[in-house]
């Protein structure tokens, strides 16, 4: 809210605080001020002066010499403006004058005529601009010699105040005036209430349909005025607050708002059909021609006040341009109402109208304050435009019950852990209300009627933490009565995963978890595809938003490799072709009617590794062998295998991906990505992904740390060199040797993979390492050559053993 | 019969030039060449020796052995001692002659990173778990009871103004717009007392620019025991923001609003980029706002099923980006979501 310093000061007149003092008081209560602004003159040295002659300059075609007199003393002046002519009356800043822009005023010379001072245009004095070129041109019995700001008038201060939702009591300078009286311990002068004579006719009748939309409605209506311009004090008033002077009318409801917080309406009384008001819900089919000059259609959610016809204004938002207050209005009505706070932000948000009246409406009025309120526009009504008053209609004269909070200086020095003497407590409060009742060891505290925050001693403890000061409160730790400390295991297994997916060399991403349409597409592509858990992730599936800032983030993620993907085009694009990256997070589908959330983490590998050919390391392709192994190596305290995926899934490959097992349950997606996935994202080189759904896995806790003996003994390794049929699948293999249960063999590896010249057509050459061991002894020859006999006895095996 | 030997002439010819010999060899094979000459089981001079004293009489056994078992002991040692001694000799020449160019460039190890948000958010949790606070967690899918309402901020309520939501379409939820919920979830699920963090994503519907996300994260802060105090919140959010910034940062305490605490304070710190002297960071107010807090309002204990008669608290919440943002440097916080892996490296 734009407040006025002096304004402020004139309703309290006790307020000795700079503008900047005042700004940081209001901060320490928790209203912040965002700005200041200075007004007025910014200059000095400058006083009205009158141009005695006027001649042109001898050395230049457009400037002329001026003689000017300030009364007592006449001056050289060269002078550039086109408008200045002898007889004028002038501002004549005299050297020695400063101007805005810190601008200091000499002696000088111009084009070789002397120059002892500046002939001023409003431009030069940062004053507002009049629309007229050259120098100003003052009244021509302006009087000489007067220093020209103090003819101006003061300046002032405007001081942008942040006022929380909670506190619509200081959407007023009468409000914050209250505030800062509480806290100086100052006196509030209220607005002058000037007696009214209410010879006026009687008030228009009002009813109103539902109390509970309106819990308050009070009129008075004004004959006989005479609208117009308003006076140069009101127009200033509220030109400095940044409201447009319309009427004296109009204006005047503006200044009640914003002197005393409550909306007003002004009614051209003569344009009420009826001569009633009823205020109603709108009914179908009703419109509404706001003063904004547009037409609205008005639904049966939206509060009216209609008048016998139709709908003259939406309460407490905006009032109708036909009933409206103009040049030739002669009877007002003024409307002074309080309306349901949740009615006039449903309708503002509606219709898209956000007013001064709505913003105070919806944060909660004084209901005691509408008949003070109305009495103080009719008397300034009376007072500008003329007229006579009538009396005050009201549909609820009895002002609600206030709450009763019992508290004392102990209980609030108890919340806020601080050690305050009671008179300390017990005066803010006293300032705060005058219905303070003594009770024993406590005190009953009836809050003032604007105050509609203040119900609990909490609420108390604050005005006087605010009050007293935050700073005043001591800094304790608490007295730990710790609960044990546990640890969280779905958390803690995210960062140990993503602490060692980033010491394999990814690195951590975070994307948006909205994506677009377009983007789901490109995912999906014509295909269907699967999740990490081969759930099938459909379009219809997706949990959309209902109000997307944009078409961009129309639905939530259905899985982590979206943004990922996103993610390495974009760097693609920028040149960096091998991208490792990850993310955990949560992806998201509906799942009948709710929505099923599920913890993930993905990783994406596109293009080789490392990016450049070095002399030392071959690129590595992102293959599924090469994810397979990231993952082996991840969850290397997991019991993970893998299996062939199905080609259900049109984001990977066929061939090149499998499923994640962990402990023999689903857990996850690997393997290369679908070269139409590649295509589609427009990613170069190959592309390998995975994702794990991290609920799965924490369903298989990792194998514990555990003790186990390691064998003192030798071991000893055998490699056996075979010719295997093209099509056998090493997976096979090993599971042959494995079934043979060799008690002394504790590793089988492939050591060697060839095929070309010197292998059997139909065939490729492997070679097997097997490593064998004993716990309690070393092996004898006997041990191994039985051991590779079993071995080479294998059908599959057998077959395969090169002949030399 | 054989001519009877002169022990005594044999002994002085082998023990004269013996130890010379060794002391003599200046290569490894020398070493080894002087060795089969006076030690070799077979040929060897000393051995010899030493094999035909038992053929002695028992005087000049006793007389001769020990001498001749002596010099065999002084010869294997300086046999010892040169072929360490050239050993050493190759090694050195060997290391002399070796050109290894180490400027040439290393090979890349993986460098992967975690996310600057991450770190940051690790780094309140550290601080905070150290203070006693258990990590708790909640869904980033919310309703509006736990979002809302339970935080008493009831249906067209203005506070709501600065929470703006998305909703989900054709379901009654929508994306939490603070880490609050988790208090509501948690505190209804446990008895006090309760002392937990929750950090985690939220989301406000606002158009996003340099300086404001739509996705974010934040970390909540829920402390409920008997006769818990605003001293208690400044003292721990105290511990927690100087543990962050460091032990001298400066920080601030003043009063604000939020519908789910009495009394409430946003908590400020002196600038982190002009310390205080003013700049477009801090407004030129030289302060900077990181915190929300305040003591736990009765209508939030109440919806959860505690009596706040018995108990009181206090709740926090501090932003993650903005002072990743400050402390990194970096100009845009669309920065922070776009992945350029360039610009990652540079953050952690």
């Amino acid at each position: 809210m734009r407040v006025s310093y002096a304004w402020l000061k004139e309703l309290l007149p006790g307020l000795t605080l700079t503008p900047e003092a005042l700004s940081e008081r209001l901060l320490n209560l928790g209203l912040e001020v965002a700005s200041l602004e200075r007004t007025g003159p910014a200059f000095t040295g400058v006083v009205i002066g009158t141009v005695v002659t006027k001649d042109k300059h001898p050395n230049a075609d457009r400037l002329s010499v001026c003689t000017v007199s300030d009364g007592t003393a006449s001056f050289p002046v060269v002078c550039g403006a086109p408008n200045v002519a002898a007889g004028q009356r002038v501002a004549f800043a005299k050297a020695g004058a400063r101007l805005p822009g810190d601008f200091h005023i000499k002696k000088s010379k111009i084009r070789g005529a002397v120059s002892e001072g500046m002939i001023c245009s409003t431009k030069e004095l940062g004053l507002p601009d009049t629309g007229l070129d050259g120098i100003m041109v003052l009244a021509p019995d302006a009087p000489l010699g007067t220093d020209f700001a103090s003819t101006l008038g003061p300046g002032d201060t405007f001081l942008d105040v942040e006022i929380p939702s909670n506190r619509a009591d200081c959407l007023s300078h009468l409000g914050l005036a209250r505030e800062l009286a509480v806290n100086l311990a100052l006196t509030v002068r209220p607005p002058a209430a000037a007696a009214l004579s209410e010879t006026g006719p009687a008030p228009l009748p009002v009813t109103v349909a539902d109390p509970a939309a309106c819990p308050r409605y009070t009129g008075r209506l004004v004959e006989g005025v005479t609208v117009g311009p308003s006076p140069d004090w009101l127009k200033l008033r509220l030109e400095g607050l940044g409201l447009r002077s319309i009427n004296n009318v109009v204006d005047v409801t503006n200044l009640v708002l914003m002197e005393l917080g409550q909306p007003l309406h002004a009614f051209d009384a003569d344009k009420l059909s009826g001569g009633r008001l009823e205020v109603r819900n709108a009914r179908p089919g009703e419109t509404l021609k706001a003063l904004d000059g547009k037409e609205r259609a008005l639904t049966a959610e939206d509060l009216v006040i209609a008048d016998g016809s139709a709908p003259v204004a939406l309460a407490g938002v905006i009032g109708g341009e036909p009933t409206g207050v103009t040049e030739a209005t002669t009877r007002v009505f003024i409307e002074c109402a309080r309306f349901s706070p949740s009615r006039v932000r449903r309708a503002a948000k509606h219709h898209g109208l956000r007013t001064d009246s709505s913003f105070r409406f919806e944060r909660g009025l004084d209901p005691a304050g509408q008949a003070g309120a109305a009495g103080r526009a009719a008397a300034l009504i009376v007072a500008t435009a003329g007229g006579r008053c009538g009396p005050l209609s009201d549909t609820a004269p009895a002002a609600p019950a206030r709450p009763l909070v019992m508290v004392s200086a102990a209980r609030i020095n108890e919340i806020l852990g601080t050690a305050h003497p009671a008179e300390a407590v017990e005066g803010v409060l006293r300032r705060l209300a005058s219905d303070v009742r003594d009770a024993g060891p406590e005190m009953g505290f009836v809050p003032p009627s604007w105050r509609l925050d203040l119900a609990t001693p909490q609420d108390l403890a604050e005005e006087a933490a605010r009050h007293l000061g935050y700073d005043a409160i001591p800094e304790e730790i608490s007295p730990a009565r710790m609960p044990v400390p546990s640890v969280h295991g779905p958390a803690d297994l995210r960062e140990r995963l993503a602490d060692a997916l980033a010491g394999l060399g990814f690195t951590e991403a975070m994307t948006y978890d909205m994506v677009s349409d377009k983007e789901v597409d490109l995912l999906l592509g014509p295909a269907s595809a699967v999740d990490a858990l081969d759930r099938p992730v459909r379009r219809d599936d997706l949990a959309r938003l209902l109000n997307p800032l944009s078409e961009d983030w129309a639905a939530m993620r259905p899985t982590l490799l979206l943004g990922l993907l996103k993610s390495a085009r974009l760097n693609q694009n920028r040149g960096v072709h091998a991208v490792r990256l990850f993310e955990e997070g949560r992806v998201y589908a509906k799942d009948g009617p709710a929505l099923a959330e599920r913890a993930r983490l993905s990783g994406l590998w596109a293009g080789p590794w490392p990016e450049r050919a070095h002399w030392r390391r071959p690129a590595q392709a992102p293959d599924a062998h090469e994810v397979q192994g990231l993952l082996a190596a991840l969850l290397r305290r997991w019991p993970v295998s893998f299996r062939p995926a199905g080609p259900s899934d049109g984001l990977f490959h066929p061939k090149a991906s499998v499923q994640v097992l962990v402990g023999g349950r689903l857990a996850g997606r690997a393997g290369e990505l679908h070269p139409e996935t590649l295509r589609r994202w427009d990613l170069r080189g190959a592309g390998s992904a995975f994702e794990l759904d991290l609920e799965a896995l924490l369903a298989s806790p990792a194998a514990p740390a555990r003790y186990s003996p390691v064998s003192p003994f030798p071991a000893v390794e055998r490699d056996l060199s075979l010719y295997v049929d093209e099509g056998l699948e090493y997976g096979g293999l090993e599971a042959v040797v494995r079934a043979l249960g060799l008690p002394a063999l504790a590793r089988v590896e492939l050591i060697d993979v060839y095929s070309g010249s010197g292998v059997p057509a139909g065939r490729k050459s492997w070679t097997l390492r097997f490593t064998f061991s004993l716990a309690d002894r070393t092996l004898a020859d006997a041990d191994i050559k039985a051991a590779m006999d079993a071995v080479m006895a294998a059908d599959i095996v057998k077959d395969s053993i090169p002949r030399t | 019969m054989p001519e009877p030997r002169d022990w005594d002439r044999e002994w002085l010819e082998l023990s004269a030039g013996a130890l010379d010999a060794v002391s003599r060899a200046d290569t490894l094979e020398a070493v080894e060449a002087a060795r089969v000459d006076l030690l070799g089981r077979e040929r060897g001079r000393l051995s010899a020796l030493l094999k035909s004293l038992k053929d002695l009489p028992i005087e000049e056994r006793k007389r001769l052995g020990p001498q001749a078992n002596a010099l065999k002991d002084a010869i294997e040692k300086g046999l010892e001692s040169r072929r360490k001694a050239l050993d050493a000799k190759a090694l050195d020449a060997g290391l002399a002659a070796a050109r290894i160019d180490l400027s040439l460039p290393p090979p890349p190890w993986p460098r992967g990173r975690r996310h600057p948000v991450s770190e940051t958010l690790r780094e309140m949790t550290d601080i905070l778990s150290r203070l006693g606070f258990a990590l708790a967690e909640g869904p980033l899918v919310e309703n509006d009871r736990n979002n809302f309402e339970g935080l008493n901020i009831p249906a067209d309520h203005p506070a709501r103004d600065v929470q703006d939501t998305f909703y989900l379409r054709d379901l009654p939820l929508l994306l939490r717009t603070h880490t609050s919920p988790v208090q509501i979830r948690h505190m209804e699920a446990n008895k006090p007392p309760i002392r937990i963090m929750a950090p985690g994503r939220v989301f406000r519907h606002e158009a996003v620019d340099a300086s404001h996300s739509a996705v974010f994260h934040q970390v909540e802060g829920l402390y409920i025991d008997r006769r818990v105090t605003m001293a208690d919140l400044k003292g721990t959010l105290s511990l927690f923001m100087r543990g962050l910034l460091g032990p001298k940062a400066a920080i601030r305490f003043r009063p604000s609003f939020f519908p789910f605490t009495e009394p409430s304070t946003e908590v400020d710190v002196r600038c982190l980029l002009c310390a205080g002297a003013g700049c477009a960071a801090c407004k030129r107010s030289g302060w900077m706002e990181l915190l929300g807090a305040g003591l736990v309002h009765p209508n939030v204990l109440r919806f959860c099923g505690i009596d706040p008669a018995q108990w009181s608290g206090f709740a926090f919440g501090v932003g993650v980006e903005r002072l990743t943002l400050l402390r990194l440097g970096v100009p845009d916080i669309r920065m922070l979501y776009e992945n350029d892996v360039r610009v990652l490296e540079k953050l952690s």
